[in-house]
């Protein structure tokens, strides 16, 4: 994660445990997508995620003077809903224990519901990636997501999923340039249909006249 | 950025801000992720703790967490009543050490159990380890040990107890005869290699509030105690 980030995320704990309210929508603009997306790994359900992330930010205030000044934030934030994630879990399913397989990704392909706020543009790049991920295995797709979800090091991925860090390294650079290849055949392929379909028109332009 | 705006051979910044806009277009949206929180009308910060839930939250990781540590921290304990705190440094009582367990705790949560005052090694990060010694009879806290390994220092063990607990083995700490005051707080002292260890280590006791605190040092860099305590804690 860039400092600058992570040290935002820090300055918007402290504000927001001193009780301005000012930093909340900062501080979603920087966690939301991750706060989100723990949710919906753990409870595999989007009304349950949605649920839990609204208690998650209703709750905020009281999650923030939890917080110490020497505590990386951004990990502390992921904790704090990861746990409030496993207690649901429990109170949802009444089983005695959650089983986190950490080989599990979201498929927001299938999760599909885009937030009003988004532009059009947004939702051309979560299509165009939720189809690239498709291509992926399902070990490659975790990574893809602990990666730019959770912010996770190569040295974490390989803890959590019990491999070395070289093999980890690998699938990380194999999958990324799977989705990298895939985004640009994609792209290709929309010039190669937006110029067909201008062709075409002049054509049947030409033979009416 | 439009995608059809994309250079056909993506670079590693391009790719990355795209992956960046799409993690960021999953979001819930603000509307739906604060309704709860705008709905609120006690929307103002929460500064009291609430002690049953984290007591409870407690219970459970220490149900969990007590084998782990139990051999290698626990056995050559003792540990003295909570209820007969001494009024002055030296006059400690010990109990049994087979009345308490162990339980690993988030460092996060240590904040939690001995309020937002206790003093942590600045230095650990957040890479410390955590853990707390229990009551087997009633789940009530006793001490938390705090480990890790700072560049500047070496391993670092600190052992948070409530003022004028300890552990029998730490009786050695109130020995001391060096002081030297850090934060308006007197710390007794001793360099290490008095005990045959690595040069350069200290052993350090002072009392900081509430709690005690029972410092061992790996390999400082600083052959000056007070110096070391800046090191793991952060200058004030």
């Amino acid at each position: 994660m860039e400092k600058q980030k992570k040290s935002a995320i820090n300055d918007c704990l402290l504000g927001i445990k001193r009780g301005d309210k000012s930093y909340l929508d900062r501080l979603y603009d920087l966690i939301g997508a991750t706060t989100r997306h723990i949710a919906l790994k753990y409870l595999r359900d989007d009304e349950q995620a949605k649920e839990l992330e609204q208690d998650f930010w209703a709750d905020i205030f009281r999650i923030a003077d939890g917080y110490n000044f020497i505590q990386n934030g951004f990990s502390y934030l992921c904790k704090v809903i990861e746990r409030m994630a496993i207690n649901r879990y429990y109170r949802v399913r009444h089983e005695q224990r959650c089983i986190v397989d950490y080989l599990s990704y979201v498929d927001y392909g299938v999760v599909g519901n885009f937030s009003e706020e988004l532009l059009i543009e947004e939702i051309d790049t979560q299509i165009a990636v939720n189809k690239a991920m498709e291509l992926l295995t399902d070990l490659q797709k975790s990574i893809i997501q602990m990666v730019y979800f959770e912010e996770k090091t190569v040295r974490e991925m390989a803890k959590i999923l019990g491999m070395t860090k070289s093999t980890v390294g690998r699938q990380r650079k194999e999958a990324m340039q799977i989705v990298k290849q895939s985004l640009e055949q994609q792209l290709h392929l929309e010039d190669t249909s937006v110029h067909a379909f201008a062709g075409g028109r002049e054509d049947y332009g030409r033979q009416t006249v | 950025m439009r995608l059809q705006a994309a250079e056909k051979i993506m670079d590693d910044k391009q790719f990355d801000e795209l992956m960046e806009k799409y993690v960021s277009s999953t979001k819930l949206g603000k509307d739906t992720a604060f309704e709860k929180l705008n709905g609120r009308e006690d929307i103002a910060p929460a500064r009291s703790k609430p002690k049953k839930r984290k007591a409870r939250l407690f219970a459970a990781i220490s149900s969990l967490c007590v084998a782990i540590l139990a051999l290698c921290i626990a056995l050559p304990v003792a540990l003295v009543p909570r209820s007969g705190q001494a009024d002055g440094e030296d006059d400690i009582k010990y109990l049994d050490a087979g009345d308490f367990g162990v339980a690993l705790l988030d460092a996060s949560e240590v904040r939690d159990i001995f309020g937002e005052n206790v003093l942590l090694p600045a230095s650990l990060g957040t890479d410390m380890i955590a853990a707390a010694l229990t009551s087997k009879a009633d789940g009530s806290v006793a001490a938390i040990q705090v480990l890790g390994y700072a560049q500047q220092c070496g391993e670092i063990e600190a052992m948070i107890m409530p003022k004028g607990t300890a552990f029998s083995s730490f009786s050695i700490y109130h020995l001391f005869k060096n002081t030297f005051v850090w934060r308006g707080s007197t710390v007794k002292y001793a360099k290490s290699e008095v005990y045959n260890e690595p040069p350069g280590g200290f052993k350090m006791f002072f009392n900081a509030g509430d709690h005690d605190y029972y410092i061992s040092v790996g390999v400082c860099e600083t052959d000056d105690p007070l110096q070391a305590l800046n090191l793991i804690f952060g200058a004030e």
